[in-house]
């Protein structure tokens, strides 16, 4: 009979020994598979916040003030090349004076705006480059359209709580664009040594970003922004409006920042944290701001005011028109400029 | 919640701690089976619940009066009539109203009233329906007895590893194993069960997940000129992967949580793309759903007991009902109708002498002959997969027609053309043939009694089962995951 195959106290501890040693080999293999899978092909939700090891390519270039600007007019003007083609050149006049509507994110919200103010106003004609976008690139394309001659009557900013989202996990100082052009983010790391292993491991990486703890304010929600606007987000709305403020009065250009209210405002009774705080924050930079939410909490059937995605129906895009009108005459009563 | 949930990492720890304390207490243990599996059913909307609860009850009941009454045939059909009744009327409703809407907008008539926005089909209830069918007409044939105990029936039909997409069970494979005394109080094979999950969890979010990122923005893009040129095969071939990742995937991970509680349920899948013929193919696809199709449809029409032509028409029968029953659309039925066809030209080769011939063929020529067989056949699956990919039908020719017609110059773009996808799915090919490997390695060592052997392998297969759970959840390619394809039936 083979030694080892006799049953006794000493064939326990080989066997528990072969079955670590299999187990080990087992974990190296597959750690070692993974390792190199994701060093080469990192998955999508990690590659913003690779820096410049990160695949994702952009026409951005980093900004002192922005933290994202346009590498060059040429480079916005590929990037939206279908869109922009129609209002080429940029001081082409079909006689009616230009509003340009600018949203961050929900295209489709901003865009049915647009298309609520082009049936309703023929006598304006609508400038409006659809596609989602980051707030701090909406307002890098402002202030790159009018460096470059674009000059309509007035800019419109359409604005929700849900729009700030993006700087509230990821504050303007964690941007880091690439030399590719990229936007990405300088991720959250805990203290050494787990900080080390991230930054040397791929799947301890990836892992990491899986908790969502790699956001620059992890524990943000924005659903937080009915209740306060926290004061790292409110540095950093007082940065972005500040400059579309400045840029307006450089070239001459009013602004209106149009504060839209949010279905759980209207229908659930949610708070205005956001608008209290935001709107007289924007004033005081010297930006116009029309908060409708009266006319919205006025409105007896609120239901009607959305389509079951939360988006405004049309009765609701017409509302915010109308009350825009409104503010905007009132505007130019009071010496506040073209309506 | 669904199994690659957070949530459900969550669930299944508290539902299996509690199991693991209170399993030796039988009513205890099948009580905490059947609160977790209402609320792991009602999670997603609790407005679903009594739904469930009635089909418990009801088929319960049918079972119970089955057993009294004289009028077997009658009772069962109002059973039968119950589950099916309401399911269609889930599920079907949209797809009537909206055909019949189309009919009368096309003869110039005002249309019809049009089903609400917010309807939803049940989920899992083609699959609970089924099995209250199974359950009654087995204790109709008498192969079963009715079970007594509501509660039991109504856990044999809610357990939530089985609930929501299968394996479609037979009373005898489960509500057997309730009754008093036969409840288990141990795990099975807890390795197995192990690297089922893990395996599931792999092939669900890592696989099928990256074939969809891959694939999915070229079939919904099959109809317009976006896509215009481009080779459709290669996503013809990525999408016949992705279904079966997603939906073996699903019922991996089921039987494996079914093994932790004591129970071993029949697999549902057996290397279906190596079939070598279509009916084949319909032993080793959703083995369970297609012999619920033999033993409750095909075989009370009548089987292949009249004839050629009936056995065909009952072919054909079945095949059309079980592509509606997969989804309510035309173009499920459609794809069910291909199949028949081909079952029934398969059943119309194997009349050929020459196919015999060709089928004793031994050496290279056999297995030449054996892969021509499974190629053709993996490529005609593959091809009626299209018509349950895109849910209309010119869309689905669409796409078959531009496996033929394309510019060579689009012959891999897009996620076709993505290193990552195709090395994924090789590198899986590989680690499970070294998995395999092992454990035809731990079997053999175990039954030659090598002491050293056994133990290495036993200890791999667990790290393998362990890190490959980890690695289902690092490599997924967008750290979350998508709805299990077969929850939607």
């Amino acid at each position: 009979m083979r030694q080892d195959s006799q049953p006794g106290v000493s064939s326990a501890p080989r066997s528990r020994g072969f079955f670590a040693v299999g187990m080990i080999l087992a974990v190296l293999l597959l750690v070692g598979v993974g390792e190199t899978f994701l060093r080469y092909f990192p998955p999508t939700d990690n590659r913003e916040y690779l820096g410049e090891a990160s695949p994702l390519v952009g026409p951005y270039m980093p900004d002192g003030t922005l933290g994202v600007a346009y590498r060059s007019w040429e480079a916005f003007r590929d990037d939206n090349a279908e869109r922009l083609a129609p209002y080429l050149p940029l001081d082409k006049s079909d006689g009616r004076p230009t509003w340009a509507m600018f949203g961050s994110s929900f295209v489709h919200m901003q865009g049915m705006l647009a298309d609520t103010v082009r049936q309703e106003l023929p006598r304006v004609r609508v400038f409006n480059l659809g596609r989602s976008e980051a707030l701090v690139v909406r307002i890098a394309q402002a202030r790159l359209l009018l460096e470059h001659g674009f000059r309509p009557e007035r800019i419109f900013l359409a604005l929700m709580p849900l729009d700030m989202a993006i700087l509230g996990q990821q504050p303007l100082d964690t941007i880091r664009v690439t030399s590719k052009g990229a936007i990405t983010y300088a991720p959250r790391l805990p203290p050494a040594p787990f900080g080390n292993l991230i930054q040397k491991s791929a799947l301890v990486r990836t892992a990491w970003f899986r908790t969502q703890q790699h956001q620059g304010n992890p524990r943000f929600r924005y659903l937080q922004l009915h209740r306060e606007m926290p004061k790292g987000l409110r540095n950093d709305a007082s940065r972005l409006f500040g400059e579309l403020a400045r840029i307006g009065q450089e070239y001459a250009v009013p602004v209106t920042l149009l504060l839209i209210p949010t279905h759980e405002q209207i229908a659930k009774g949610a708070a205005f944290a956001f608008q209290d705080d935001l709107g007289p924050l924007c004033r005081d930079l010297g930006l116009d701001v029309c908060d409708p939410r009266s006319a919205f909490l006025g409105y007896p059937n609120k239901a009607d005011l959305f389509i079951p995605d939360k988006h405004f129906a049309p009765p609701g895009n017409q509302i915010l028109l109308r009350e825009l009108q409104k503010h905007l005459h009132q505007e130019v009563v009071q010496g506040g400029g073209p309506s | 919640m669904t199994f690659t949930e957070p949530t459900f990492a969550w669930f299944i720890l508290v539902v299996y701690g509690l199991w693991l304390l209170c399993r030796r207490v039988e009513r205890n243990q099948l009580g905490l089976l059947l609160v977790a599996s209402l609320v792991f059913y009602g999670f997603n909307r609790w407005g679903l619940l009594p739904l469930i609860l009635a089909y418990a009850v009801v088929n319960w009941a049918i079972g119970c009066w089955l057993e009294r009454t004289s009028r077997a045939r009658l009772v069962l059909g109002l059973g039968v009539a119950f589950n099916l009744g309401v399911l269609a009327f889930f599920k079907y409703t949209p797809l009537l109203l909206g055909t019949l809407n189309d009919a009368l907008i096309g003869l110039g008539l005002p249309p019809g009233p049009r089903v609400p926005e917010q309807w939803a089909i049940p989920f899992g209830i083609s699959f609970y329906a089924f099995t209250g069918i199974a359950y009654m007409v087995d204790v109709y044939r008498r192969t079963t007895d009715p079970e007594t105990h509501l509660g039991r029936y109504a856990l044999s039909v809610t357990f939530f590893p089985h609930l929501v997409a299968g394996p479609i069970l037979r009373p005898n494979e489960y509500l057997t194993q309730l009754r008093p005394g036969c409840v288990p109080t141990e795990p099975v094979a807890p390795l197995e069960a192990c690297l089922l999950i893990a395996r599931g969890l792999f092939k669900k979010m890592v696989l099928a997940d990256r074939i969809a990122l891959a694939a999915d923005p070229f079939f919904s893009h099959v109809g317009d000129p976006t896509t215009s040129g481009v080779w459709a095969l290669p996503y013809v071939y990525l999408y016949a992967w992705q279904i079966f990742f997603d939906f073996s995937g699903y019922t991996d991970i089921a039987r494996g949580l079914g093994l932790l509680f004591g129970y071993r349920w029949p697999d549902n899948f057996n290397l279906p793309y190596l079939a070598g013929s279509i009916s084949d193919f319909w032993h080793r696809w959703h083995i369970t759903l297609s012999r619920f199709l033999r033993d409750y449809l095909y075989i009370p029409l009548g089987g292949s007991r009249h004839g050629w032509w009936r056995t065909n028409l009952n072919l054909m029968v079945t095949m059309l009902l079980g592509g509606l029953w997969h989804g309510a659309s035309w173009s499920f039925m459609a794809w069910g109708g291909l199949h028949g066809a081909l079952l029934v030209l398969h059943r119309a080769w194997q009349q050929v002498p020459f196919q015999a011939w060709l089928k004793g063929l031994a050496g290279p020529a056999g297995w030449l002959w054996r892969g021509a067989c499974v190629l053709l056949t993996f490529h005609a699956v593959a091809f009626a997969w299209c018509f349950f990919r895109l849910t209309t039908l010119s869309t689905s020719w669409e796409c078959i027609q531009r496996c033929f017609r394309f510019d060579p110059a689009l012959a891999l773009v897009g996620g076709a053309n993505d290193a990552s996808l195709w090395l994924t799915l090789v590198g899986y090919g590989l680690l499970t043939a070294l998995a395999c490997q092992f454990e035809v390695l731990r079997e053999w060592a175990t039954k030659h009694a090598r002491p050293a052997l056994a133990p290495l392998a036993n200890g791999f297969l667990w790290g393998f089962g362990v890190v490959l759970i980890m690695l289902a959840l690092l490599l997924s390619p967008a750290g979350k995951t998508s709805a299990f394809i077969y929850f939607q039936f």
